[in-house]
């Protein structure tokens, strides 16, 4: 018994067209989607970072974070503890002021891990609840994160290493920020001792008044202590870190670079299809399809391509991301973060993709003269 | 004679006395490689509405090229072509490809369908367009291969057909826009003789029930004699409209 025959549509055309050989039509989908995952990968790990790094100011009930003036990174900010303290004290809309180290050390066999050194009774560390054991009490003993926990294979009452010294884990926390949770948190009086950096921080937690105004705050404190850079938000955070930004101008970067090598691949499986095709558009042609018609016909399967791998792409840039966290690449570092605007943009490589790859085998296909591509064998 | 022949032959002459001209060509000129090649040298001919003509010529004479110009996928270097009144000297691009879809139906020798589609899907190729709905597509199209009697074969891909049957589907998609026109180059080229024949048959019959107007281009006189008219083509001139 035969199918009932159904309507051939203009779309329908096109998809049977890369139907006719799938598996170029895949291999060219795949190599395009090499660039989207980078760009998805890449841009997941951006805004995890992003996002991060904005919790991580309101953290501990903190309003604003004070560093030095003039430093390429957070880590690298250098603050005198007393004096700091003794100025941001005197500003009105300040209630409270902390004073913490954040710095990277080697501990056990992990050679980079974050350590975080905070004082007993600084508001944004009294209202840290350990999940586990209890906070510090003795010179060498510390807290560990949850992730860091993991990433080290330690647990409440084990002996750890951090170059010289040896610490028992006291407790274990869990802040939900992969950052902190991925690093150990340590006496602040201890850590500046081992870093050989007496009355020294890298950065003043910073909490107002009720009702006050961060950015005002802001404002006065840098008018009125040139030495210091205060962020209320995570956009001025480039004002002491230049890591968002290059992040940022990486994402940029690749996104380019995916546009241009998947143009070319598109660009090329269609040139060579337009050509294997010749006669075919001429019979189009004098069947009365017009030059826009067989125009939109390459561009739709130009297209095409690219949605598939962008859809690819996305997919599998996920599965990368996850696999660097999952691999214990990232996860002491950041969360990657999946937002729509994550596959937006992935679309919109595609389209540019399909655009760069498609306009010049159309624009060949309709210069065809029909005659010519009827004569073509 | 009685007093009613007599009346109705004078009908039929005045029915038929103004005969609708459907392609008229004066003075055709049409060279290739930089006038290297003179394809049409001059060429002249009329075709009446409703006729079924078969231009005969050898290899190389013209004759495509001729029927290139009557569907206005080309124009002519030197020379006017009107098809059912419409001057295709004045068409631009646009108005020639919608003169084609509308009046124009083609048929080839060689490699007419598209391989990957199947027979339905070839013939409704030329309907897939603004102001035909999918169904009206199907429906026609079903009609037309039910019509070229390929109603059982409507699934399958050209590949899995014989050159006869492959060529009665081209013949459905030629009508598949209501063409006055039905243009056939050497549509029975690559055929046996009597799976030619029925395509030329096929055709005929098909030209003579809907009074559409058929011109088959070919080098075989034998097919040429199922035409109602031959007329001979010799270095790109016509030798004897
Ligand atoms: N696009 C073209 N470019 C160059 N030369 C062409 C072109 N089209 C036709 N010709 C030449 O013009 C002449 C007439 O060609 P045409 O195809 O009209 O002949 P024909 O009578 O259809 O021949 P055949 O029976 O072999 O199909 C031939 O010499 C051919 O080589
Ligand atoms: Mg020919």
């Amino acid at each position: 018994m035969n199918r009932a025959p159904r309507a051939l549509t203009f779309s329908g055309v096109t998809v049977r067209n890369l139907m006719r050989q799938p598996m170029r039509t895949m291999l060219t989908a795949l190599g395009v989607s090499v660039g989207v995952i980078a760009v998805v990968a890449l841009a997941a790990i951006s805004r995890g970072f992003w996002d991060m790094t904005s919790m991580a100011l309101r953290l501990g009930g903190c309003d604003l974070l004070v560093f030095q003036t003039g430093v390429a990174a957070d880590i690298l900010s250098s603050l005198e503890e007393k004096a700091t303290r003794a100025a941001l004290a005197s500003v009105d809309a300040v209630e409270a002021v902390a004073g913490a180290i954040f710095t990277v050390q080697p501990v056990n066999d992990q050679p980079f891990m974050v350590v975080i050194g905070a004082r007993e009774d600084d508001f944004s560390y009294r209202q840290l609840k350990p999940t586990q054991g209890r906070k510090p009490q003795r010179p060498d003993e510390l807290m560990v994160g949850r992730v860091a926990a993991q990433t080290l294979c330690v647990k409440v009452g084990d002996k750890i290493r951090m170059g010289r010294h040896e610490f028992t884990i006291s407790g274990m926390f869990e802040l939900g920020l992969v950052v902190v949770d991925g690093g150990v948190m340590i006496d602040l009086d201890v850590l500046q001792e081992m870093t050989n950096r007496q009355d020294q921080i890298t950065a003043a937690p910073v909490k107002l008044k009720p009702g006050a105004d961060r950015r005002a705050a802001v404002e006065e404190i840098e008018r009125r202590f040139p030495e210091f850079k205060a962020i209320s938000e995570v956009e001025e955070y480039v004002k002491v870190d230049r890591g968002l930004v290059i992040m940022q101008a990486l994402v940029w970067g690749v996104s380019g670079i995916a546009v241009l090598v998947g143009g070319l691949v598109v660009l090329n499986t269609m040139w060579m299809s337009v050509f294997e095709r010749t006669r075919e558009i001429g019979i189009l042609r004098a069947l009365g399809w017009s030059r826009r018609r067989v125009v939109g016909m390459i561009l739709m399967e130009s297209a095409l391509i690219s949605l598939l791998a962008a859809a690819m792409g996305s997919v599998l840039g996920v599965a990368v991301a996850q696999l660097a966290t999952v691999m214990h690449i990232t996860e002491q570092f950041v969360q990657p973060v999946y937002g729509p605007a994550l596959f937006g943009w992935a679309t919109l490589l595609a389209v540019a993709i399909g655009a760069l790859g498609g306009v010049i085998p159309s624009w060949r296909a309709s210069t065809f003269s029909p005659v010519e591509a009827l004569r073509y064998e | 004679m009685s007093r009613t022949a007599e009346l109705a032959a004078a009908a039929l002459e005045a029915a038929a006395a103004p005969r609708e001209i459907a392609v008229r060509a004066r003075g055709l000129v049409k060279s290739f490689e930089r006038g290297s090649i003179v394809a049409l040298d001059r060429a002249d001919l009329t075709i009446h509405a409703g006729e079924a003509i078969a231009i005969a010529g050898p290899s190389g004479c013209g004759k495509s090229t001729l029927l290139n110009l009557i569907a206005a996928l080309d124009r002519p270097d030197a020379g006017e072509i009107e098809v059912f009144g419409t001057s295709l000297r004045s068409l631009t691009r646009k108005q020639a490809d919608l003169f084609r879809s509308g009046t124009i139906g083609f048929v080839f020798q060689l490699h007419n369908l598209l391989p990957h589609l199947t027979a339905h899907e070839n013939v409704q190729i030329p309907m897939v367009r603004a102001g035909i709905s999918a169904e009206q597509r199907v429906s026609r199209a079903s009609m037309l291969l039910d019509r070229v009697e390929m109603s059982h074969r409507v699934n399958n891909l050209p590949p899995t057909l014989s050159g006869g049957e492959r060529q009665r589907v081209a013949v459905a998609r030629a009508l598949a826009n209501h063409p006055r026109l039905i243009l056939a180059d050497e549509p029975t080229g690559s055929l046996d003789t009597r799976s030619g024949s029925q395509v030329l048959d096929l055709m005929r019959q098909i030209q003579r029930e809907d009074g559409v107007t058929l011109v088959i281009v070919t080098h075989d006189l034998q097919v040429a004699q199922s035409a109602s008219r031959v007329v001979h083509m010799r270095d790109g001139r016509i030798t004897d409209a």
